[in-house]
Formats: structure tokens, C-alpha cells, sequence
């Protein structure tokens, strides 16, 4: 792990209030002036407006806003899942698609999305065997083969408490064993990018807190950049390098929010005045963007 | 880091899910017993109300007199059966293909949706029974016009099932497959086909007794062989218990055949954790 530990001050903290998320150079992922509109019935909803934000290789970026607010669609956008209809997205200065045919996006949705007919380690293996033959007759130039990346997934089961279970079957765990699985299946690709879609956001209080720090743990041993969305200021705060927080209608970056606590984070600093300070702010704007929808 | 799978993991029964080896007559016992007294009700209750009623034997026959139709000449009524569930068999896997091509098809295709939907819904409409007497008259005498029958009427379940069972994919799932490029066969086989199976075997299970009698009720119009033939013949000469006789073998067929899908659903669908004998 690298990171080093970072000024303990939130006051100090550059770009907190800043309103367009402008990361250092070098930047993993760039989004440079988004739109994105859906038909709901008819009528033409922005889900992103004129979105821009960068995120630097092995930063741990949250993006969190109220609901309708197009997180989850920026997430999609950069994840190359949701065509953009303005603006541009690079990853590593290629395109989500090409990104997403190199393996380069560990994707966990909000429910496991497992398949039910294959083991544990048949899921966490299953992201490996897929999109290879393709890969092959396109002759696409692949500059890091998956292989060379992908861990261990025994290991990594063995890591979240599972090697137990990488026999059984998704329907013979509980809902955080089957959400831990999804982390594995993501984690096993090797990916440089981490897209997390409100991943413990079904799960109960105390198995959510477990699995932040199980989660910043595997994140700590990789050079893996994340960016997460999520409903929880709490988890945003002390997961986060950096918090992007999202107005609705239209979705748009309202603030960004620099964490300040040093790394690696513990469950300590959940009571660190450092911690309250950022939550406050993150609170603050939040309700501001909240106010200014209506 | 290496890869290559890691060592194949042992099975895991951590709470001992083996099913006890004792007391298996018990439950052996309880999951028999109830049928095997409904057997005997009905068919007691039958037997008797022939027999101490006036009904006559024209109008009602007794079980024992239909078995006994039965017991006289078992090779007669085995190898006519066997010309039907051959008819009713290929009757199915007819429809079955086509089925799963036209489901593949409407699942990939908007266009071919469109096109194809109100044909299904009109195919479905449609008294399917009711043509085989121009069946006949098209196909001749062999077996095309009973499997045809059989395909006709067996096709929209399995198609609409199919569909239904392509289209069962998680989202979610659809997603984490798409992040890593998966192209459309690889979805189809790894997510839509799977996904597909409790769908598909639900209705094989109901196609087991139509393809049955779509065969029988295409036999009914002139043919030299099979259980229709044999009940269209009986009726003329007013043998009921023949008639009989060929409606239970009809039904013991319909009874083994649903019971050996029930053993397929159990074996594939173990996975999916529900019970299929409640479908």
C-alpha cells in the first residue's frame, strides 16, 4: 500500500466546495461534459447535465445524491453500459467500450447478481472464461491480458471468510455471503476499475459496517480505482479520497467533498471529529442540492 | 497472479443436509400413502356404484371390467400404444425445435416480435382438435397428419414458455456480463439458456398430455394403428370397455412420462432451490 497518511485538517482540504471535481494530472478516468436524457412516458428526463469529474489511478471516489439524481447512470456512462448522448468519457485515454472489452471495470450492482446454477467459485471464475473467443478473431490488441492481472480467487474467497463455501451454491448463503461473492467476482478480474453501484445497500446495519473495512482491505492490496455510489453518507466518508456529491433534475455535480482522513481508515475514525466535519459538509450539500430541486 | 482455477474445492455439507437413512419407509410411507388411498376411493367408489346402482354397462363400465379388457390382450394394447407415443413424441420435438428457434429469434429480434406474436396468438385461439380432419385429408394416412397434431398443439406452450424463460434474465446479471464485453452468444448460453430450463421443463411437463392427445384425436380419423384407432373402432362396435381400456392406457403413458420429466426437473433444477413437484 502506498498511500501515505494525508493532512488530519478538513479545513485545509483544497476543492471541497469546488463544483466541478477536477482531478490531478494522470487521471484513470475523465469525464468531460456529459449528457444524458431517458424518455419516461414520453417526456425527455435529464438524468446527467453537463457532467465532468476525474478520477486519479487508485483514488476512491463516492458519488452519492438523492435518488433520480443520475449517479447511477454516471456510473453506467464511465462503465461503458449507458451510451452518453454529449460530452466524452475516456478511461485510460480509450473509450468505456474499449475499456470493457479489455476486462478494465470490476462491475457489483446493488444485488449480488449471481447465477444460481454455478458454485461460489464457478461465479468468481465466470468473468475470466467470458468475452475470450471474441477477443481472439477481432484480434484486438490487448495490451494486459486478463490473465496476467486476474488473482487468485481462492485467495481472495480465503480473504472475505469463504473458502469454505466456494463449493456451494448461491442460495445456500446469507444475503452479505452472497454480496461478499460479488466483491470476490470483481476482485478476481484484476480490474484497474472498480464500479460499485450501491453495493451494500440491501444489507442489514451491522453486515454493511463489516464489509466497508473487508472492502477497503482487498482495495488497500491493489492499485485498484474505485468509484462507488451509494445513499449513505456515512460509508461515503469513510470509504471515500474524495466525495462527489449530486443534484436531481437535472443530474449534475453539486460539490465535491476531500476526505481528509488518513489511510488505512478504521472504525475509530467513525468517531473522529475529522469524520463529523466531513459528514456535516457532505450532509450540508446534499440538502442543498436537495433545496434546490424544488 | 496466477491463474488456472484454484484447487477443486471439496463439497461442502456444513450443516449435514444428507438425508437421514433411517426412517425412510416412514416418509417412504408418507408420500405414497395419500395417493395410493385416492386411488382406491375413486376407483372403489367407481367399482361400487357399478356394480350396486342400475347403471348399465353400455352407459358406465366397471374398472374391474377394464382392466380385465386390459389383462385379455396386453400386446394388443402395448404395441398400438407404442405407435401413439412415437406419433406424440416426434409430435413434440417438432414442436419443440421450431419453438426454441422462433423463441431465440422474437427474444434477439423487435421486429420479428412484432411479426410473429399475433401468428402465436392466433395459433393459440385456434381449436387445434378441430383440424384434424383436414389434417388427414392433407397429410394422408401415416403418421404426418398425427404428429403435425401433436406439434400443433404442444407448440405454443413451449414457445411461449421459451420466451418467457429467455427473457428471465437479472438485470443485474445482464449487466455484470455486459461489463466485461460478453457477447450475445456468450449471454445467450451462459444467462438466457439456464435461465430458460425451469420454464422449458415446466412446460414439457404439460406438453407430455397434449402431445397425447393431439396423436389420439388425430388417429380418431382413419388410421391402421395406435390407441384413437383403437377407442374410433371400439366406439363404432360399442365395446366401452375397450374404449376404457385405451383411455387408462392412455393415462398410464401420460402418468410414466410426467413422472421421468419430473425426474429431469429434479435433477437440473437443483440449483434453483424450489420444490417442482408443487409446479
Amino acid at each position: 500500500m502506498t498511500r501515505g497518511p494525508r493532512a488530519q485538517d478538513p479545513s485545509t482540504a483544497s476543492g471541497a466546495t469546488t463544483a466541478v471535481a477536477g482531478g490531478p494530472t494522470g487521471a484513470r478516468i475523465v469525464v468531460d461534459g456529459v449528457h444524458k436524457h431517458f424518455f419516461h412516458n414520453e417526456q425527455a428526463v435529464v438524468a446527467l447535465h453537463d457532467v465532468s469529474l476525474s478520477v486519479a489511478a487508485g483514488e476512491f471516489v463516492s458519488v452519492i445524491g438523492p435518488s433520480g439524481c443520475g449517479k447511477s447512470t454516471l456510473l453506467r456512462v464511465i462503465g461503458g453500459l449507458v451510451t452518453p448522448d454529449g460530452g466524452s468519457v475516456r478511461v485510460d485515454g480509450a473509450t468505456p467500450d474499449e475499456a470493457r472489452a479489455r476486462k478494465r471495470f470490476g462491475f457489483v450492482p446493488q444485488t449480488p447478481a449471481l447465477l444460481p446454477w454455478r458454485s461460489v467459485l464457478g461465479n468468481v471464475t465466470l468473468l475470466r472464461d467470458v468475452g475470450r473467443r471474441r477477443r481472439r478473431t477481432h484480434g484486438r490488441a490487448t495490451p494486459v491480458p486478463p490473465e496476467d492481472r486476474a488473482r487468485d480467487p481462492m485467495a481472495l474467497l480465503e480473504q472475505v471468510g469463504l473458502a469454505r463455501f466456494a463449493g456451494s451454491l448461491p442460495r445456500e448463503l446469507s444475503g452479505g455471503m452472497r454480496q461478499r461473492v460479488s466483491l470476490v467476482r470483481a476482485f478476481a478480474l484484476g480490474p484497474p476499475i472498480l464500479l460499485m453501484d450501491e453495493p451494500f445497500a440491501a444489507l442489514d446495519e451491522f453486515t454493511r459496517d463489516a464489509m466497508r473495512y473487508q472492502l477497503l482491505d482487498i482495495w488497500s492490496q491493489t492499485n485498484t480505482t474505485v468509484v462507488f455510489v451509494t445513499h449513505s453518507i456515512p460509508e461515503a466518508v469513510i470509504l471515500s479520497d474524495r466525495v462527489i456529491t449530486m443534484a436531481a433534475r437535472p443530474g449534475r455535480v453539486a460539490s465535491v467533498e476531500a476526505i481528509t482522513l488518513a489511510r488505512p481508515r478504521t472504525e475509530d475514525m467513525e468517531d473522529s471529529d475529522v469524520f463529523a466535519t466531513h459528514a456535516r459538509r457532505v450532509r450540508a450539500a446534499l440538502r442543498a442540492s436537495w433545496e434546490a430541486r424544488t | 497472479m496466477s491463474v488456472g482455477g484454484g484447487p477443486p474445492s471439496p463439497g461442502l455439507d456444513p450443516d449435514g443436509l444428507a438425508p437421514p437413512t433411517a426412517g425412510w419407509a416412514r416418509r417412504a410411507t408418507r408420500t405414497v400413502l395419500p395417493g395410493v388411498v385416492a386411488f382406491i376411493v375413486v376407483f372403489g367408489g367407481w367399482e361400487f356404484g357399478v356394480r350396486f346402482t342400475h347403471i348399465s354397462a353400455t352407459e358406465l363400465v366397471a374398472p374391474s371390467a377394464i382392466f380385465r379388457e386390459l389383462w385379455r390382450a396386453p400386446g394388443f394394447f402395448a404395441s398400438n400404444a407404442w405407435v401413439t407415443i412415437q406419433e406424440a413424441f416426434w409430435g413434440f420435438l417438432v414442436a419443440f425445435g421450431v419453438a426454441l428457434t422462433a423463441a431465440v429469434v422474437v427474444v434477439h429480434s423487435r421486429v420479428m416480435d412484432r411479426a410473429l406474436t399475433p401468428i402465436v396468438v392466433m395459433l393459440q385461439v385456434t381449436p387445434i382438435l378441430a383440424l384434424a380432419p383436414p389434417l388427414v385429408v392433407w397429410l394422408g394416412f401415416g403418421p404426418q397428419p398425427k404428429i403435425v397434431m401433436a406439434a400443433l398443439i404442444t407448440f405454443v406452450p413451449l414457445f411461449t414458455n421459451a420466451t418467457v424463460g429467455f427473457r428471465a434474465v437479472d438485470p443485474a446479471t445482464y449487466e455484470v456480463m455486459r461489463s466485461v464485453d460478453a457477447s450475445r452468444s456468450e449471454i445467450f448460453f451462459r444467462l438466457r439458456v439456464p435461465h430458460s430450463l425451469p420454464y422449458l421443463l415446466a412446460a414439457t411437463r404439460v406438453c407430455v398430455g397434449l402431445a397425447l392427445i393431439g396423436a389420439v384425436v388425430a388417429e380418431f380419423f382413419d388410421s391402421s394403428a395406435g390407441l384413437g384407432y383403437i377407442m374410433a373402432g371400439a366406439q363404432a362396435n360399442y365395446e366401452a370397455a375397450v374404449v376404457w381400456a385405451a383411455i387408462f392406457a392412455l393415462v398410464f403413458i401420460g402418468v410414466v412420462l410426467v413422472g421421468l420429466v419430473t425426474v429431469v426437473q429434479h435433477r437440473l433444477l437443483r440449483w434453483s432451490g424450489v420444490d417442482v413437484a408443487q409446479t
